[in-house]
């Protein structure tokens, strides 16, 4: 074929690809994920504050719909004990809903395989975990903890439980090495090291708050997730967000608190929206970042908040 | 019907040529017509999609549809069919200035002779004229082209690819819209206006396709729910509606193609024979004007008509 033919052809042959695309992109647009669906209504309840409300009596009247069922066969109770950084073991009994689990795992698996999905999980989670978090506002009103002991005491209770692997399908518990090389447990419970793994948890490798609650397996996004939910719904204003970025061991997630007077030791990232910065709390292991400042890593690089609403 | 008549390519022009060469000049243009059709579908369903989330009806949102999807066929049309010029061809020399051709071909020397022979010898004449001349042309690849018109093209038509390109996402993710929209109906108050106006639809218009009475929420829904993807979407979109234009400029097949040029010499061809149709009627009419005996005095003073001068 001639340079002159072969311009045409080729042309031709793109224009047709390009269609052909559109037409398999319309059929297969639900299986890619390219469309989340979250997006909008979180967008407008961030911008709007009046919709904030209206989405916060959206989510009370989940709750009390929740609420309603209360019998022991159709609830999973789970009895949780920690001690905290002042030293006090704090034991906090809960139930929650099988219903509301059974729709936090559903609702999971229809969110969008990026960040995006911890809003969505963060949104649906709160009526299941009302008991939990009454259990909590309990705590800090009997031992009259002051707003640093709050904290401390609800972000230890997310570090209590052994690490555990979350992945996805797209890399197998099969696949993961730890920095020793070692592979981890086939078990999807917290245990002490080797750590177990739990596989294909889709769609973005991490649980839901509610999940991490009733199981207590979680990595860095599950915890630091866990945590700060736990801290919005308690409503009492601390101000918590997800951090995402780099550090040595790869891509990873922590707790953003915002503190005054900080340690000065600790890492933070300025949200370039509110212009507030946000210091980094590790969920994976026991630090005591909103007292004494946690530089467990030495590489921290790319950081940003995702603002979760 | 070919393919390529519905962009108005005439092969009847090309009957000189080689039949492998008219094959593949056909091939083309059928292929370019095809891409135009299918631009013009696109452009139709998407305007469709605009009408039904304007008015809710089927019956106008298709009439909105066909009429814009024709306007598009037809301007895309207009664009490719004068994007064929003859910038680097010897032809332009003669096509620009037909004076050119005539003294080259020693056509001025017949002035004054054609009225002695019949019409059908002057179109001889043209013809082989315009066989010397097809001989002569030979074209320069690099020759400059006016940037100006072809930027004109491709900005318009790059709008609205990126118009249409909206229409065509809102039809490809509408399910998804529709989620994202009623997500949004329930985080808003019932008194809310956006709930109340946009998306509460009125009990006599239903809602088709898109649950919203608003274009602009629509796209913002798209825009919120593709973030990213929506750029490469707009930019497929934009790739399709700009391959056509790319390939009148860029290929050489249809720039300096076989038809371009047959279109040029039998435009030429047309001209010269007309040329030399006018000289010798010129001479005719001349001759029996003269006939005539007309005086062209003050009216009032003498009768100035045929009938009078012949009746005398």
């Amino acid at each position: 074929m001639t340079r002159e033919k072969k311009y045409f052809n080729v042309s031709q042959l793109l224009f047709w690809a390009l269609i052909v695309l559109l037409i398999v992109l319309s059929f297969l647009k639900s299986d890619l994920g390219l469309f989340n669906e979250n997006e909008l209504s979180r967008r407008h309840a961030e911008a709007d504050s009046l919709n904030k409300i209206a989405l916060q009596e959206q989510e009370e009247q989940e709750e009390e719909e929740n609420a309603q069922d209360n019998d022991p066969e159709n609830t999973i109770k789970r009895t949780w004990k920690w001690e905290s950084f002042d030293g006090k073991t704090y034991t906090l009994e809960f139930t929650v809903p099988k219903k509301a689990y059974e729709s936090a795992r559903a609702n999971r698996l229809k969110l969008p395989p990026n960040p995006n999905c911890w809003a969505g999980m963060f949104r649906h989670d709160k009526a299941g975990l009302k008991d939990m978090v009454e259990g909590y506002r309990d705590i800090i009103e009997e031992q009259k903890l002051n707003y640093r002991q709050a904290m401390q005491m609800v972000v230890s209770s997310a570090q209590n439980f052994d690490y555990t692997y979350i992945t996805w399908s797209r890399e197998p518990c099969r696949n993961i090495r730890d920095a020793n090389g070692e592979k981890p447990a086939q078990d999807c419970r917290p245990k002490p090291y080797p750590y177990g793994c739990c596989d294909n948890v889709e769609p973005f490798a991490v649980y839901s708050p509610l999940e991490y609650a009733v199981n207590g397996a979680g990595d860095c996004d599950t915890k630091s997730l866990f945590a700060m939910s736990i801290l919005k719904y308690l409503n009492m204003g601390f101000d918590a967000e997800m951090l995402m970025g780099e550090v040595e061991a790869g891509h990873h997630a922590m707790l953003g608190i915002c503190v005054p007077n900080p340690p000065q030791r600790n890492l933070s990232v300025r949200d370039m929206r509110t212009g507030k910065r946000y210091y980094a709390w590790e969920c994976t292991q026991r630090t005591n970042a909103a007292e004494l400042g946690a530089p467990v890593w030495q590489i921290f690089k790319n950081w940003e908040v995702v603002p979760i609403r | 019907m070919r393919l390529s008549d519905q962009i108005g390519i005439d092969s009847d022009i090309m009957q000189k040529l080689p039949a492998d060469v008219v094959k593949r000049q056909i091939f083309i243009y059928n292929g370019i017509s095809l891409m135009l059709l299918v631009i013009g579908l696109i452009s139709a369903v998407s305007a469709t999609v605009y009408s039904l989330i304007l008015f809710h009806s089927w019956l106008i949102a298709l009439g909105v549809g066909i009429f814009i999807g024709a306007v598009v066929f037809n301007l895309y049309r207009l664009f490719l069919m004068t994007g064929l010029d003859l910038k680097g061809s010897t032809l332009e020399h003669y096509h620009i200035k037909h004076e050119n051709h005539y003294r080259e071909h020693n056509l001025y020397a017949l002035d004054g002779k054609v009225y002695q022979h019949a019409d059908e010898v002057l179109k001889g004449w043209a013809v082989t004229a315009k066989d010397k001349l097809r001989s002569k042309i030979s074209v320069n690849p690099a020759a400059p082209r006016n940037l100006f018109t072809i930027f004109v093209r491709v900005f318009v038509m790059a709008l609205l690819a990126v118009i249409f390109a909206n229409g065509l996402e809102i039809l490809m993710f509408s399910q998804q819209i529709n989620m994202a929209l009623s997500d949004l109906k329930q985080v808003l108050p019932p008194e809310d206006w956006t709930y109340k106006y946009i998306l509460t639809p009125d009990p006599d218009e239903p809602f088709i396709l898109i649950n919203a009475n608003s274009l602009l929420l629509t796209f913002d829904a798209l825009a919120s729910g593709l973030g990213k993807w929506k750029l490469w979407m707009d930019i497929m979109v934009l790739a399709i509606y700009m391959i056509p234009l790319m390939v009148i400029y860029r290929s050489m097949e249809v720039r300096h193609g076989a038809y371009v040029q047959e279109l040029a010499l039998h435009e030429i061809n047309k001209t010269t024979y007309h040329y030399l149709i006018t000289q010798k009627y010129c001479h005719v009419i001349d001759t029996e004007i003269k006939a005539m005996k007309l005086q062209f005095s003050k009216y009032g003073n003498h009768t100035n008509n045929i009938a009078e001068t012949t009746s005398a």
